[in-house]
């Protein structure tokens, strides 16, 4: 067992190593990243969301609630091109 | 210990600075757990960055029902996982100090590198638990919960990892 003791006290004179000093402010960028692409895919899902309440609204308020809602577009836009 | 539960519910709300206090009291076992797995500076810094991204990320999930250090290694012991099966790799640490070599072998009658490729030939599970008690220096409580066994059952793994480099050192110097 003396060469396993004499190996294990070579192993734990292997000095740790120091992380880079400026890890930390990398760490820092990164976060401040991530929350911002987290306040970015909250903002789209917000957008989204008053989008098709707007064009829900829309559609109610256009008194035409019996037409299908391709009808609607297409009475209402062009959506097919025609003249 | 109490302490560190605070920073994490700190960092959980949004505090950067409880962020640097766990970062300066864990960066430099993340990163040697790193490192000693993969003997690469700059893996290990994009690591160590991964890891305490998921610790802010995290922390909001963190129940407490274990030490935050434990938690964070677990974390980084997990992402070295991901990177070795990524990589479909096994841990290989013979290359990995061979620039200490020249310094610590005067000293000893075992060579570093011995020692290492020693290392190498150990079961997985039994390289595992070794490199943890003795490269990373981490307890062996805090290690067998990383590794999800009872403080026993990882002695005892440890002890068979003792036994079984033991063995391959003698036959190693008989040849």
């Amino acid at each position: 067992m003396k060469t396993i003791e004499q190996s294990i006290e070579l192993l734990s004179q292997i000095e740790t190593k120091r992380p880079p000093a400026e890890l930390y402010d990398k760490i820092r960028r990164r976060v401040f990243y991530f929350e911002r692409r987290f306040l970015i895919q909250w903002l789209i899902i917000i957008i989204l969301g008053l989008f098709m309440t707007i064009v829900i609204i829309k559609v109610v308020d256009s008194n035409q609630t019996d037409q299908l809602l391709e009808t609607y577009f297409s009475t209402n836009y062009n959506l097919y091109g025609y003249e | 210990m109490l302490d560190e539960h605070i920073l994490i519910s700190r960092v959980a709300q949004g505090d950067k600075e409880a962020l640097r206090e766990i970062y300066e009291i864990h960066a430099k076992k993340v990163y040697n757990m790193i490192f000693n797995r993969f003997n690469d500076q700059y893996l290990a810094d994009d690591m160590t960055q991964d890891v305490f991204l998921t610790v802010y990320d995290k922390s909001i999930t963190f129940r407490g029902d274990s030490q935050v250090s434990t938690w964070i290694y677990r974390i980084a012991f997990n992402k070295c996982l991901d990177e070795l099966r990524r990589r479909k790799k096994t841990l290989r640490y013979k290359s990995s100090y061979q620039t200490l070599e020249r310094e610590y072998d005067k000293t000893f009658p075992v060579s570093l590198t011995t020692i290492l490729t020693a290392v190498d030939r150990l079961k997985q599970s039994q390289k595992e638990a070794f490199t943890m008690v003795y490269l990373d220096k981490i307890s062996q409580k805090e290690a067998s919960e990383i590794l999800n066994m009872n403080i026993k059952a990882f002695e005892s793994l440890l002890y068979r990892a003792r036994i079984s480099l033991q063995k391959i050192l003698s036959k190693t110097k008989d040849s």
